[in-house]
């Protein structure tokens, strides 16, 4: 079976969710390297997919996908991109027979012949072709395999029965319940896909069950999460895969845009492609979510160094060679060793930044102190007054953790190190330029 | 294990819309026993109804997601649990239209009662907090309520049905009009960083323009007033790399912002000298809202906050 790769959809899905129709469909098929013909091709698909995946939201606005997922937003707390992992396609005569055997697996269980008597008669009585056995039995390994049904008992022939059990256990109430729950820990949970498919078919069963569509609101709603980053876990379950069996993988990567070059114009605005995509082959050891832009990545090894690679860069992933295990462990030993002091992913020097953050004056609760507390990782409170407190922490290189230090404004003075200090000072003033004239 | 699974088509989805089974696949109840692993599944589901789902799921919770050391995450909020115990009593009353009587904890202790249409329940990810949105009929204003600050809550009958629809478009309404849009520019200096900065911006609802002529991309990120200050805050973290076109209100507070922190490094230059003059705040009124939302004071007010 030739292998369908999403590769192309993710890095469209994810242009169109972060540059939200700044582009013409010209612009973004050459900036993705592809036919306009191409893009509108999967544009077609894509929409097909979420007009039926999606929840029925905004069935008004799917002329256009970008604002589709834009006017989405506002009311759904549904994952704006989760109909990306709906879009595996099938072959419409698989689609109806597998489609028979779960239906009649949901209503009784079986055995393999009984089904193909079953279907086989079903599919003849319209008009379609006969179905082999061997067929029958393949369909029910897939199944089984993807735990949509499960084998009963153990003498053969065998009894399948479709897993439905979550539903016949619980009533209704309790499955509002259970709904409510998965909403919550899809949207706060990482990964979240398989969360967000679950939320997605309990939501069906529950209208179909004790609410019309029409009538169903989304009660819960988040803010703010970052809806790109399940495009990111379509690479997890390879990742992973890879991790576990301590394999090593190649890819295609693209790194970020050296420059703002005119040449540059014509690409994608969010890879370059003016620099030749870079073929990597690499030991995966970990994988990272950064909360603070809502992106994965990849911690890799490779001769002797620690590689760090953007999730969204990565394409054409592929399994490779085996990695000695004892090798690996001490690989995986090491970068705990060296990014223990890490912000995110630095791997620099590590050095250690002091900082007085001032708490609000004349406030009820201390919202400075409380988002240090929270945000501030293992960095410790060394001296408090009522009017300030210090905050120190062990970092790899000041980089990561600057951004974060200057997100307090006015509430947050680096005393050390010196350097640091004097780049935040010149931002300042430099951020000042901007806002001379209001 | 591949994701992109046909067991997850939307082809096959389409053939079960109106079935009555509940078909679920390895993945997703494996998902779920970690999940049920979680702080939260105690509040969230019934010692009864835990017990099916673990029995159920017996096989599932041998294969944990986590992968333990594989998966890490970093720069979030060490946030450690994410239900409240009044989620399910209010989901219950905004799903059958049920007005409530709330009591809440009052500014001076004194609790205090008002009459509630409730809307939607609202999780803030920056302030780990969850809110109650509704409506207070007579005054025609809409809240947002911690639901911290919720003493005690009494179910009252459902309004008919005309004053239902009335009261949710009322509350559509209000609520559109508390949106305000900010510009953003991003400085073309930083263009090799677009993906990082359209990322840092990508939990905010928005809409990206593109001059082709001058290579500039404009972000109009759509908000609420109450909001603006935790733009405000990914704006400066960010820094250099953007820069706020509009409102000029916020222009001001950004250049107030400057002002005062170079000041605290006792580098007090051009700019920060010469500070601005107050602009009239046509959003004054927000303006305060969205401080004392910051600032986290304002929800347990009396009347809840608006």
């Amino acid at each position: 079976m030739a292998r369908e790769s999403f590769d192309k959809e993710i890095q469209l899905l994810r242009m169109l969710a972060l540059t939200s129709g700044a582009h013409t469909r010209q612009q973004y098929a050459e900036k993705l390297g592809i036919s306009v013909h191409t893009l509108d091709k999967t544009i077609k698909r894509l929409k097909e997919v979420h007009h039926f995946a999606g929840s029925g939201v905004n069935q008004t606005a799917q002329d256009n996908l970008a604002e589709a997922m834009r006017y989405s937003y506002l009311e759904s707390s549904d994952a704006l991109l989760l109909f990306l992992y709906r879009s595996k396609s099938l072959k419409e005569s698989e689609c109806q027979r597998i489609g028979r055997i779960l239906t009649e697996l949901s209503t009784r269980s079986c055995t393999a012949a009984d089904l193909l008597e079953t279907v086989s008669q079903e599919a003849e009585d319209e008009g379609g072709a006969l179905i082999d056995e061997k067929t029958i039995r393949q369909d029910l390994k897939f199944l089984e395999s993807g735990g949509i049904i499960r084998r009963t008992g153990s003498k053969r022939p065998f009894q399948y029965e479709a897993e439905h059990h979550i539903g016949s256990a619980l009533s209704t109430e309790e499955l509002r319940d259970l709904y409510d729950f998965v909403d919550i820990m899809s949207a706060t949970q990482n990964p979240s896909v398989q969360g967000y498919l679950l939320r997605d078919t309990l939501r069906r069963y529950l209208t179909t069950l004790a609410e019309p569509a029409s009538s169903w609101r989304d009660m819960l709603s988040y803010k703010y999460h970052y809806h790109a980053r399940i495009l990111d876990e379509a690479h997890l379950p390879v990742l992973l895969e890879a991790i576990q069996k301590r394999q090593r993988i190649a890819f295609n990567y693209f790194t970020p845009k050296q420059s703002a070059s005119y040449a540059a114009k014509q690409t994608n605005p969010l890879f370059s492609r003016s620099v030749p995509i870079n073929h990597q082959q690499v030991v995966p050891l970990q994988l990272l979510y950064d909360h603070q832009y809502g992106r994965w990545y990849l911690i890799a090894h490779r001769s002797g160094s620690i590689l760090k690679f953007r999730m969204d860069g990565m394409t054409d992933i592929s399994l490779q060679s085996s990695f000695p295990d004892e090798r690996w462990e001490q690989l995986y030993e090491q970068l705990k060793e060296r990014t223990r002091y890490s912000w995110v992913v630095d791997t620099g020097r590590s050095i250690t930044v002091r900082a007085r953050f001032f708490s609000p004056m004349h406030e009820r609760s201390d919202f400075v102190r409380d988002r240090v507390e929270r945000q501030g990782q293992w960095g410790i409170i060394t001296e408090e007054s009522d009017a300030s407190f210090l905050y120190e922490i062990q970092v790899n290189s000041t980089i990561e953790i600057k951004p974060w230090l200057r997100s307090f404004g006015s509430s947050c003075e680096v005393l050390e190190p010196a350097h640091l200090r004097k780049d935040l000072i010149a931002e300042w003033q430099e951020i000042g330029d901007y806002y001379e004239t209001i | 294990m591949k994701l992109f699974d046909k067991l997850d088509s939307y082809q096959l989805l389409s053939l079960f819309e109106n079935n009555d089974k509940l078909l679920t696949t390895t993945r997703e109840r494996r998902w779920l026993a970690a999940m049920l692993k979680r702080p939260e599944a105690e509040q969230a589901l019934s010692a009864e109804t835990r017990a099916k789902l673990e029995a159920l799921l017996v096989e599932e919770a041998a294969h944990p997601i986590d992968h333990e050391e594989a998966l890490i995450q970093k720069g979030g909020s060490t946030s450690d649990y994410y239900y409240h115990p009044l989620i399910k009593p209010l989901r219950e009353a905004i799903r059958e239209s049920r007005t409530l009587e709330l009591t809440l904890a009052g500014r001076s202790g004194q609790p205090n009662q008002q009459l509630a249409f409730p809307y939607k329940l609202e999780y803030s990810m920056v302030k780990h907090i969850w809110y109650l949105l509704w409506l207070h009929p007579a005054q025609r204003r809409v809240f947002h309520t911690k639901l911290s600050s919720i003493q005690q809550i009494n179910l009252g009958e459902a309004p008919s049905l005309a004053e239902q629809q009335r009261y949710t478009q009322l509350i559509e309404r209000k609520l559109q009009l508390q949106q305000t849009t900010v510009t953003v520019q991003i400085m073309p200096e930083y263009r090799s960083e677009l993906a990082r900065i359209l990322a840092a911006l990508s939990c905010f609802e928005k809409n990206v323009d593109y001059n082709e002529e001058q290579d500039v991309y404009t972000v109009h990120l759509h908000v609420s007033h109450g909001e603006v200050d935790y733009v405000l805050s990914k704006i400066r973290f960010l820094g250099r790399r953007v820069c706020i076109i509009a409102p000029p209100q916020l222009r001001q507070r950004m250049a107030e912002t400057v002002a005062k922190a170079l000041a605290r490094y006792g580098s007090a230059t051009a700019t920060g000298d010469a500070l601005p003059q107050p602009l009239p705040l046509t959003i004054d009124h927000n303006h305060a809202a969205s401080k004392q939302e910051q600032q986290g004071k304002a929800e347990s007010a009396a009347s809840g906050q608006e």
